[in-house]
C-alpha cells in the first residue's frame, strides 16, 4: 500500500465533517456539524470509514 | 528499555490542495457515555506537550464542557495564545488493536482542522515513532510492558 493522496477526493469539500469510505475513495456522509455526520451514519448502519473535518487547505499548518 | 511492539507501517496521507503529506493515524475515542462508530483522523504532534480534542468531538463523546466552567487556561501555538478546557477524565483511544487511556485538552477553537491532535503527553508515552516522511510512511512500535 502506498501514500493516500485524497487530495481530489476532498477537493469538493471545505467545510463542516465528512465520513470517508473504508477504502478512501469516496466521501459516505457530509455535514456542517459532526452531530449530523454521526447522524446520517447511524441512520445507514453505521459502515467503516474514518471522520475527518473539511477543510479547504490543508497546508502551512504549524503547531 | 520497555520492549516494543513490532513496527506498524503508516503511510502518510496527502491532503489538498497541494498534496502535503501528513503523519495521521486511526483512532477510535470512547467515553462511559459515547463510543465513536468510526476511528478519527488523528495527528501525530511532536511539537504539541498535550493532547487535543475538537470540541466537537468532545461534545460528541458526551463531554458537557459547560459544566467545566469557561475554558481559562491559556496556552501558546505559532499562531498565538488560545484557551482551553483541560478535560479532568482520561479518555479511551484505541489504535491499531492497542488501548489506552490518554489525558486531553479541549481547545475553545471551532477551526482547528484535525479532530485529534496527539502530542508528547499521549502516544508518545507509549510509543516509539520512527518519522520516514522521505519515504512516504513513518513506523509504529508499541511498548509492550504497558498493553
Amino acid at each position: 500500500m502506498k501514500a493516500v493522496n485524497l487530495s481530489k477526493i476532498l477537493k469538493n469539500y471545505t467545510s463542516g465533517w465528512i465520513s470517508l469510505s473504508h477504502d478512501q475513495k469516496k466521501v459516505i456522509v457530509q455535514d456542517k456539524t459532526l452531530e449530523g455526520v454521526l447522524e446520517k451514519l447511524k441512520k445507514i448502519g453505521n459502515p467503516k470509514g474514518f471522520l475527518m473535518k473539511a477543510v479547504k487547505d490543508y497546508s502551512h499548518y504549524a503547531g | 528499555m520497555p520492549d516494543l511492539s513490532a513496527p506498524i507501517k503508516i503511510w502518510y496521507r496527502q491532503f489538498p490542495p497541494t498534496g502535503t503529506k501528513w503523519p495521521i493515524v486511526d483512532a477510535k475515542f470512547s467515553t462511559s457515555k459515547r463510543i465513536s462508530p468510526q476511528p478519527y483522523f488523528s495527528l501525530i504532534d511532536s511539537g504539541a506537550d498535550i493532547s487535543i480534542l475538537h470540541i466537537e468531538l468532545a461534545n460528541a463523546l458526551g463531554i458537557d464542557l459547560k459544566k467545566l466552567a469557561p475554558a481559562k487556561f491559556s496556552g501558546k501555538s505559532v499562531s498565538g495564545d488560545y484557551k482551553f478546557w483541560l478535560l479532568p477524565d482520561p479518555i479511551n483511544v484505541e489504535m491499531y488493536g492497542y488501548s489506552f487511556n490518554f489525558k486531553f485538552a479541549v481547545i475553545d477553537n471551532i477551526n482547528l482542522i484535525w479532530p485529534c491532535i496527539l502530542g508528547e503527553n499521549s502516544i508518545f508515552d507509549v510509543a516509539k515513532v520512527d518519522f520516514q516522511k522521505f519515504k512516504g510512511y513513518f513506523e509504529i512500535r508499541f511498548r509492550q510492558d504497558i498493553n
